[in-house]
């Protein structure tokens, strides 16, 4: 007896995630990840120090060796937190952000940014590799498309949460021997709820990846398209930002875009998260659709 | 009783080339199929658009009974050893094996059952661990053909089986394929024609997209319908005709080839060389071999010239 659809997406979502490890690709993501955070951390803590110094100098005052205190203690003023307001157009929004640490906000924007440049790296491949060399032949006739296609959405989607833990513990571990003003529980914690709301950021590039890896067998040719299309939608969102407002049918191109939804994943509460999340996860499903139905009029 | 797979007016076109022209073909089931053809005939296509890899452009296809391959409807009943694919290089043959087991249908434990059972058929049972590209070009055929029979389709697709294989290898595969008679359909698309001969009981010649002929193979290679005689010297053409006047004689010089086609009433075998074999001798010719029946090569070759 054949499995049902949802099963089929799982044998073929674990089996992919293995796959994964067994062939490194997973442990190439993971160090890509850990790397990434770790460098990235150290030159924001390097840049807050030189900031913090120059600073000092200016006001005359004794040189420390503590990085941090003075970023924290800016941080939590009065000008920034208006700076902050007026970027994020709401008070309690703000209260939110400028109670999380430094470098906390710096992962965040750090991994809403590079986590899908490495999901086009890593994940564009997928299909169209496995085209190119026919083993996907091997496969599709023992299953349908697109409970092939889901399995591998749903496992590039799985092979994130670890990736984006591993580059929050990295950030963690920088903040943690560098910073003298550094509570570890609560930017713990902090890292772990950003991690997670990366991980859902990220749903719509994973979309965007396995779409466009169905386009083309040519594995270079989907990366450079992946890339593109981040492109393409960092572009669209801030143009249809500007022009926002002015009418109702320019609103449309900008909540086509994850960036729309980005800073909604902010909030503490549910209510703004959950239908950020959702959609999100719709848009990944919005992405992939156009290369899912051109590769299932196409020839395996 | 429902053919395994029925095609009717076929045609698939590749941008400038139309591999199948309107191809229709019946493959009863329990056979074992022999699709012979040149390249480009459309042998590979066929097999894609049977197994749910190709869409065709037009024409009807019907597999099992139930309507035009489909993943709900055919999968794990349809297999194939697709043509130029290569599973993933880093991957272990048995996980591969049991991942495909497991999409079938089949549960954990009878799926590592069926993985076992697959790559004992194919002598591959020392390598179950081995990765693929630790495995040669012949031990990488064998496993495509494992994958084929995994979990016992009723529908075995072979493209080109035999290719790469060493003599013990093929001669292992081709037991395997004559122990499947009767439980499973098996269509082998060959261009090593004595070995679909030797397993295959159906045959059909495909060129340009197009049905030649089809038959079974006793009916094609004149199964008990011609007598080869391989001599040496020149027969006595007048006088054999009148020892066998209800059958033709002729001779093929070039090939040194008396054939005696049994055209009238059946005859027993021994009354025909009791006649023939005496005439010969006297006439100073010497026996060489001694045929019953033509061969795929040579009927495939004559259905080509005649087109």
């Amino acid at each position: 007896m054949q499995p049902s659809p949802v099963k089929s997406i799982w044998i073929h979502a674990v089996h992919e995630v293995r796959d994964a490890f067994r062939s490194r690709r997973a442990v190439f993501l993971l160090l890509i990840y850990l790397a990434g955070s770790v460098a990235a951390s150290s030159f924001f803590i390097n840049g807050m120090k030189k900031v913090e110094d120059r600073l000092l100098e200016t006001l005359k005052l004794a040189e420390s060796d503590s990085v941090g205190t003075v970023t924290q203690t800016l941080w939590e003023t009065g000008f920034i937190r208006h700076m902050l307001n007026d970027t994020v157009k709401n008070e309690a929004l703000t209260d939110h952000i400028v109670s999380q640490s430094p470098i906390s906000i710096f992962y965040w924007w750090l991994s809403c940014t590079f986590a899908p440049l490495v999901m086009m790296l890593v994940s564009t491949a997928r299909i169209a590799e496995e085209r190119a060399i026919g083993s996907a032949r091997f496969v599709l006739y023992r299953t349908s498309l697109s409970s092939w296609v889901a399995g591998k959405f749903v496992a590039q989607a799985a092979l994130l949460l670890p990736s984006l833990l591993l580059s929050a513990l990295g950030a963690w571990l920088v903040g943690y021997f560098r910073l003298s003003f550094f509570n570890p529980a609560a930017t713990a914690m902090q890292l772990l709820i950003i991690s997670l709301k990366v991980v859902v950021y990220t749903f719509s590039y994973v979309g965007l990846a396995i779409g466009v890896s169905q386009l083309t067998r040519s594995a270079n040719l989907a990366t450079v398209l992946g890339f593109t299309g981040v492109i393409a939608l960092s572009i669209t969102a801030a143009v249809s930002n500007h022009f926002r407002g002015t009418g109702a049918l320019l609103n449309i191109p900008y909540w086509l875009t994850p960036q729309a939804y980005r800073l909604d994943l902010l909030w503490p509460e549910p209510a703004h998260v959950l239908p950020a999340a959702i959609m999100l996860v719709l848009l990944g499903v919005l992405y992939l659709l156009p290369g899912y139905y051109i590769l299932n009029r196409r020839d395996l | 009783m429902t053919p395994a797979f029925r095609v009717d007016g076929l045609v698939k076109q590749y941008r400038r080339t139309r591999a199948l022209d309107g191809l229709s073909l019946t493959v009863p089931q329990g056979s074992i199929f022999a699709l012979v053809g040149s390249n480009g005939a459309g042998k590979t296509t066929l097999m894609s658009i049977v197994s749910g890899l190709a869409k065709p452009d037009r024409g009807a296809c019907d597999v099992l009974g139930h309507g035009p391959y489909s993943a709900a409807r055919h999968a794990g009943l349809v297999a194939i050893l697709p043509q130029d694919s290569v599973p993933p290089r880093h991957a272990r043959i048995d996980h591969l094996l049991h991942y495909y087991a497991r999409l079938q249908g089949l549960h954990r434990a009878p799926a590592r059952a069926a993985v076992r059972e697959v790559l004992g058929w194919v002598n591959l049972a020392d390598k179950t661990t081995a990765r693929v590209s630790e495995l040669s070009h012949g031990m990488l055929r064998r496993f495509t053909i494992a994958q084929a029979f995994l979990g016992n389709p009723e529908i075995v697709l072979l493209d080109e089986p035999m290719s790469g294989l060493d003599p013990v290898e093929a001669a292992n595969i081709r037991n395997l394929i004559r122990s499947r008679r009767g439980r499973q359909t098996i269509v082998i698309s060959s261009h090593i024609l004595h070995e679909l001969e030797s397993v295959c009981d159906q045959v059909a010649f495909i060129e340009a997209g197009r049905l030649m002929r089809q038959n079974s193979m006793k009916h094609v290679t004149r199964h008990g319908r011609q007598i080869n005689m391989n001599i040496t010297g020149t027969p006595p053409l007048a006088r054999l005709q009148e020892l066998v006047p209800e059958h033709a004689v002729e001779f093929d010089a070039a090939a040194q080839m008396l054939r005696i086609h049994l055209t009238g009433q059946p005859t027993a075998l021994g009354s025909i060389n009791g006649l023939i074999i005496p005439a010969l001798l006297d006439a100073g010719c010497q026996i060489i071999e001694i045929v019953l029946g033509s061969n795929l090569e040579h009927e495939y070759l004559n259905q080509r010239q005649a087109r």
